[in-house]
């Protein structure tokens, strides 16, 4: 998957997918390619689950089943990821919590806000209206990013929109 | 009559909120139920900003059955963000506004969009909506405190 954000001005960002598909598939880190992200370790002690606990349990108060399922395999395909990037010592203790909420049109919306972009999910009852989107404010370069989950390998879209996450927050 | 810097986006309830400070993408969604027969726009309910009284003004709606409107506050929404938002490529000029006046309400009017415009690019305007949210005023306190 190629990610194709449509930006309002030349984005003052680069986002490295490749060094991060790397780490995964060698499963250690590879110096020179986690160099390019924060030098930080990652704070002991952060819960990855607790990021994601309150969205889980959004997900389970809604009517619809497959709706849930699918929302379920959403986050767990997140927190999987988010794992993954603290085992390679990532700063990731300023991560705001997940957010699910479900809407009056059947959809669960999860939701990532963090101050200068949002990162947000619907995992709607037709699956082919099921979508993704990353805005960002003026200073993170307008982005205004968005696409649709059939096509696209859930577990690169995460990763790339966590790599995101991770370089500008 | 020009428009005002701000508009202000009732909050109905808790759920449309993440915290203080923070509003959920789909208090800006737009409503398949919200289309209009007449012109192609599906609208979104907002108040201007006009004068000093508009905030306390929505605040103090109340529904039919006597009930606060607005139980969670509203969220103030620079006019400035929305026309940027609208420049973006991705969004292409589709958003718009217009002043709507109502028996009892003058401030009324509404963010209008395309009844076509696909639920992915409406989603991604409407969190472009909540990240623009310059102020959220809760019930009980105006935006001078």
């Amino acid at each position: 998957m190629t990610p194709d954000p449509k930006c309002g001005s030349a984005p003052p960002y680069t986002v490295f997918t490749e060094p991060i598909e790397v780490a995964l598939a060698t499963g250690e880190s590879t110096s020179g390619s986690t160099s390019h992200f924060a030098t930080e370790s990652a704070v002991s002690g952060l819960s990855i689950s607790s990021l994601v606990r309150s969205a889980r349990r959004a997900v389970r108060q809604t009517d619809n089943a497959e709706v849930v399922e699918r929302a379920t395999d959403l986050l767990l395909t997140i927190q999987e990821t988010l794992e993954v990037f603290q085992r390679q010592e990532l700063q990731l203790s300023h991560f705001p919590p997940l957010h699910a909420v479900s809407t009056d049109e059947g959809s669960i919306l999860i939701e990532w806000a963090f101050s200068d972009f949002r990162i947000g999910f619907s995992v709607d009852p037709d699956p082919s209206d099921s979508s993704w989107y990353l805005v960002s404010t003026k200073n993170l370069g307008e982005i205004a990013a968005s696409g649709y989950f059939a096509g696209v390998t859930l577990r690169s879209l995460v990763l790339w929109l966590i790599s995101f996450a991770v370089v500008y927050s | 009559m020009p428009f005002p810097e701000n508009c202000i986006r009732g909050i109905p309830n808790k759920t449309f909120l993440y915290d203080d400070e923070t509003v959920a993408a789909h208090l800006f969604d737009f409503k398949q139920r919200d289309a209009r027969d007449d012109d192609g726009l599906t609208e979104q309910s907002i108040n201007w900003e006009d004068d000093t009284q508009a905030v306390e003004f929505t605040l103090s709606q109340t529904k039919e059955d006597g009930d606060r409107q607005f139980k969670a506050g509203v969220a103030i929404v620079p006019r400035s963000e929305i026309d940027r938002i609208n420049k973006l490529p991705g969004i292409g000029g589709d958003l718009s506004y217009e002043r709507q006046p109502l028996a009892g309400n003058p401030y009324h009017g509404n963010l209008l969009l395309p009844t076509d415009t696909s639920k992915k690019k409406m989603r991604m305007i409407a969190g472009s909506l909540a990240l623009a949210v310059s102020t959220i005023v809760s019930q009980g306190r105006d935006e001078s405190s």
